[in-house]
């Protein structure tokens, strides 16, 4: 009868070692890489959602800017055609005027804008100015094809 | 088997000196793994901060009574009601300031929440909100 011995041969252990060691870095590294990009993920969605906060305090400057060039034709103003006329006159660079509409782009520190507009009260309204439009517009352009 | 007995010691030299070099390996492995871990911790904590900072921000923002939302969620006030502070089980503190800005034709309201770290001078999360209400 054939009866055949296992040798446990000189440098046998030292391979398995070295094999276990390479596999358990491996495994390290890469445990090490994901955290790294857990870590980077959340530091950028931290950052952009602290620029487009940015962006919204912009806004609410950029609408009180407008409130002040407002407010100083809304005393003159005999009627509403007339209260208008005197606030697209008054209306600092880049602001529109459409009907009643006011709009304007706040740019946010990653590339997109906020798209911004308030309607324009009638003189015998208790405000002068009411947000209709406060769009985050990114600036991330996507191709689908 | 003089012979045999010298192949017995080579191996058991090995195996022992194997044995080193796999423990010497894991310590350097495990504290890998350990920093990892502990990386991956703070990623943790700071995601939930900032969950926190922003959910409470945008609260405050869309309610009419800021005062009696943060007395109902137990944070405790200074004296004039512009400081807010709250401390959870995590030892994080979270504090809301409020502040008024004049301006020409009405008031800027700033509210700033800021998640403080424990032993950490720097907040660990800081957000800001505004709101523009113009005066007749």
């Amino acid at each position: 009868m054939d009866k055949r011995e296992f040798h446990f041969g000189p440098g046998a252990a030292t391979l398995m070692v070295v094999v276990v060691v390479v596999i358990m870095s491996i495994i390290a590294l890469l445990t090490v890489l994901s955290v790294r990009s857990d870590v980077r993920l959340t530091e950028r969605a931290a950052e952009l959602y602290s620029l487009r906060r940015e962006a919204q305090i912009a806004a609410e400057y950029d609408l009180a800017r407008l409130d002040a060039a407002v407010c100083g034709v809304r005393a003159g103003a005999g009627d509403d055609g007339a209260y208008r006329g005197a606030v697209q006159a008054v209306l600092p660079d880049g602001y529109t005027l459409e009907g009643d509409i006011i709009s304007w782009q706040t740019q946010a520190g990653d590339g997109g804008a906020l798209d911004c507009a308030v309607r324009l009260e009638p003189l015998a309204g208790d405000h002068r100015l009411t947000w209709v439009r406060h769009r985050y517009t990114s600036g991330d352009q996507f191709d689908a094809e | 088997m003089n012979r045999r007995g010298n192949n017995v010691n080579a191996l058991l030299v090995e195996i022992l000196i194997a044995i080193l070099l796999f423990s010497l390996c894991m310590t350097v492995v495990l504290g890998v793994f350990l920093k990892a871990h502990e990386s991956s911790r703070n990623a943790e904590a700071m995601t939930d901060a900032m969950d926190a900072a922003r959910s409470l921000l945008e609260r405050l923002s869309a309610s009419d009574d800021a005062s009696a939302l943060l007395a109902e969620g137990g944070f405790t006030s200074a004296e004039d009601g512009s400081v807010w502070t709250l401390a959870d089980a995590s030892g994080f503190v979270t504090q809301v300031r409020f502040t008024l800005e004049p301006l020409p034709s009405g008031t800027m309201h700033l509210t700033d929440v800021e998640v403080l770290k424990p032993g950490e001078a720097e907040p660990h999360t800081s957000l800001r909100a505004a709101h523009y209400e113009e005066v007749q």
